[in-house]
């Protein structure tokens, strides 16, 4: 759709994929939501609160992402301040994405003429902001030089307590004072 | 017998001088002085703009259109000029078959160049954006487009603009095939506002992925050079 020459030409087999793609993106999260309620509030909790601390994970970031010294990063809990920003622009975008493509998709006619350019503008605009959202975590999450554990851990959702240790200190601390408090 | 002759003269004379025979046309001077003779009684507006289409007429009489009493007969128009087909319903004079000719012909001898007249019945559109399709096309006579009395004819867009493909089914012109032209594009430059913020949109896409992009490429040089020179450092062992 956002690539030049497929627009109108390609129009009709991609709003196809289009809407497929749409059903899957909304009821594989609605579906999960309602076999497990409370991991999904937990979720939604927890990308929605953000403290003090947030602002100082922003400040820093800069170097650290460049590869600045590690001691200079805030510790952190099992998601970092930049995961819970990307699950934030998910969730946001994704929001943006139901009410928009539900009236774009559903209520085409029902709607003023420049009412619906406006829900395709505000459309695009939302997908712009997570593809290129897509990418820094995608390059954060498989190629970025500090976190290459971070792919291996999708496998089977464990990292090395060094890792853990390294860049997700309040968790690290809170696992192993429950494991020694055990 | 030779009387009988001269009689017979008079008569063929008298006979021939009223059906017009052996006479000349009229000058323009004794043109001008019948009219003079009709503005002697009648007020003329020359001052006005319907003067315009008595000084595109300089050499008839007053009486040649003005046929009836006060008003110029559109029939009589028609006696000189090509008649518009008001049988055409998509054809503006069909809409306007009981308005005199000279009410929107108002003078010039380019019978097409109707444009302000128009403005003389109809409301000036209100066109404040440039980017208004009126705006654009504030050289052309209003019934370039507006070829019926209420719509804007789609054909009338199509003998200057490019027509779609109709025929592609499930393309948005396919899907709008009854509708106007002006319904989507109903400020264009070129007939192309949606096309324009579709192409907006995909080229903002584009730089800013791109730059994000770029900016990842300049991280991961910079991070892994850092990284690399930070030795014994949080870079070498887990990242």
């Amino acid at each position: 759709m956002f690539l030049p020459g497929i627009g109108y030409a390609g129009g009709y087999s991609i709003g196809i994929v289009h809407r497929v793609a749409a059903v899957l993106f909304i009821g594989i999260p609605v579906l999960n939501s309602l076999s497990e309620p409370n991991k999904a509030l937990g979720f939604v909790k927890e990308t929605l609160i953000w403290s003090k601390d947030d602002l100082k994970w922003f400040k820093a970031a800069p170097n650290y992402y460049f590869g600045g010294p590690e001691e200079k990063m805030l510790p952190q809990g099992h998601v970092n301040t930049g995961q819970r920003m990307w699950q934030l622009v998910v969730m946001g975008t994704g929001l943006v994405f139901l009410v928009t493509g539900a009236i774009l998709w559903f209520f085409k006619w029902s709607v003023p003429l420049n009412v619906y350019e406006w829900l395709l503008f505000v459309h695009g605009i939302a997908f712009i902001i997570v593809f290129a959202m897509f990418l820094v975590h995608f390059y954060l999450g498989v190629i970025h030089p500090r976190f290459r554990e971070s792919l291996r851990s999708m496998l089977d959702g464990k990292v090395s307590p060094s890792y853990a240790k390294q860049h997700y200190r309040k968790w690290y601390d809170k696992i192993t004072n429950n494991h020694r408090n055990q | 017998m030779l009387f009988g002759i001269i009689i017979l003269i008079g008569l063929g004379a008298i006979i021939a001088t009223s059906y017009g025979i052996g006479q000349t046309a009229l000058t323009n001077e004794e043109l001008t002085q019948i009219k003079d003779t009709c503005v002697d009684c009648h007020n003329v507006s020359h001052n006005t703009d319907d003067a315009a289409v008595h000084q595109a007429h300089p050499d008839m009489e007053c009486s040649t259109c003005h046929v009836g009493t006060t008003q110029t007969d559109p029939g009589t128009c028609a006696d000189c000029h090509s008649v518009p087909d008001y049988t055409n319903a998509a054809d503006v004079h069909q809409d306007h078959q009981n308005v005199q000719c000279s009410t929107c012909h108002i003078g010039s001898s380019d019978l097409g160049q109707v444009t302000e007249s128009c403005e003389r019945c109809h409301e000036e559109p209100e066109s404040p954006d440039e980017e208004d399709v009126h705006q654009i096309h504030e050289d052309l006579n209003c019934s370039i487009c507006h070829v019926s009395a209420t719509q804007i004819d789609t054909a009338a867009c199509a003998n200057c603009h490019s027509v779609p493909v109709y025929t592609s089914a499930g393309d948005v012109h396919q899907i709008h095939a009854n509708e106007d032209c002006v319904t989507c594009h109903s400020d264009a430059s070129g007939l192309e506002t949606a096309d324009k913020a579709h192409d907006i949109l995909q080229w903002t896409g584009i730089g800013i992925v791109a730059a994000a992009a770029a900016g990842l490429v300049l991280n991961y040089a910079v991070a892994r050079v850092r990284l690399a020179g930070r030795k014994g450092g949080d870079g070498k062992t887990n990242d």
